[in-house]
């Protein structure tokens, strides 16, 4: 199985533990491209964050184009799974990128894995048309890690 | 051009309205399968009608193929909920479908401040035609 992690990339750091964890058990995974380059050191946390603070963060996206990069990432998963840890003060925190990729997953008929809860958000409604499956911070009740 | 229109269908009217201004104009104009059956719906009640066609009659899904099949989409962000050119959940959904699909897109207002996705709009590079039709072309 292949699967994309997708989540902010305040969750850089727990997606890579997430990822090595899958891959032990022998999944294909992939992870947030930016989250590849924090941890290659190519620019760091505190430089998207401050870019996100000025209201600058487009700017990346325009410039790696990570809006189709992550379509095609998704098109060629079986699944996405969605880090939704705590962020702003909003439980299971799911951010406009993460919310995108969901949506391409869901029309590309793939399967959408949530760590934790639909949050109370502005597209909760959205969430939960898109019929996501719950782990509650499970990971062995990803299908393929079942069998 | 052949256009989708795209925003919250509490502005069913408004959305009805602007397909036939568009259509004078010469493009052909989708709007979603389902704006029929919820005109002369108050706000509240087409809120509802929503979320059951989004859950049962996968709305998403209808709205997506109408993209497919168009040259561009035409969000029409008026304010909504306190917040100024309101764009919602699904509407960004939709923006993100248009963008990867390489269709033009067209805001009717400029892009919201919502804290959450403003960025993701910013991304998709949007023509902002502040409520001026004629500016689709």
């Amino acid at each position: 199985m292949k699967i994309s992690i997708c989540g902010s990339l305040d969750f850089t750091y727990e997606i890579k533990k997430i990822a090595d964890q899958l891959k032990s058990r022998g999944l294909e995974v992939t992870i947030p491209l930016s989250s590849e380059k924090i941890l290659n050191g190519e620019f760091s946390l505190e430089e998207i964050k401050t870019e996100k603070e000025k209201g600058e963060f487009s700017k990346r996206a325009i410039k790696y184009d990570s809006i189709r990069a992550y379509w095609k990432i998704v098109n060629e998963a079986d699944a996405v799974l969605v880090t939704n840890f705590d962020k702003k003060g909003i439980k299971n925190y799911i951010g406009g990128n993460t919310f995108l990729e969901m949506g391409f997953a869901h029309i590309l008929n793939k399967k959408i894995y949530l760590l934790h809860e639909i949050p109370d958000m502005i597209y909760s409604d959205e969430l939960k048309t898109m019929q996501p499956i719950i782990l509650d911070g499970d990971l062995t009740k990803i299908a393929s890690l079942n069998n | 051009m052949i256009l989708a229109i795209c925003g919250s269908m509490v502005f069913t009217k408004e959305m009805l309205a602007v397909q036939n201004q568009l259509e004078k104009q010469g493009h052909q104009v989708f709007i979603s399968g389902f704006a029929k059956g919820y005109r002369g719906k108050s706000a509240e009640e087409i809120e509802k009608l929503t979320i059951r066609d989004k859950k049962e009659n996968d709305a998403i899904l209808d709205h997506w193929e109408k993209i497919q099949k168009s040259d561009a989409i035409l969000v029409l962000n008026y304010d909504r909920k306190g917040i100024k050119n309101y764009l919602g959940g699904n509407t960004l959904m939709e923006l993100g479908f248009a963008y990867v699909l390489n269709k033009k897109i067209y805001l009717l207002n400029p892009v919201p401040e919502i804290e959450y996705y403003q960025s993701e709009i910013e991304a998709v590079r949007p023509m902002i035609i502040n409520g001026d039709l004629s500016k689709i072309s």
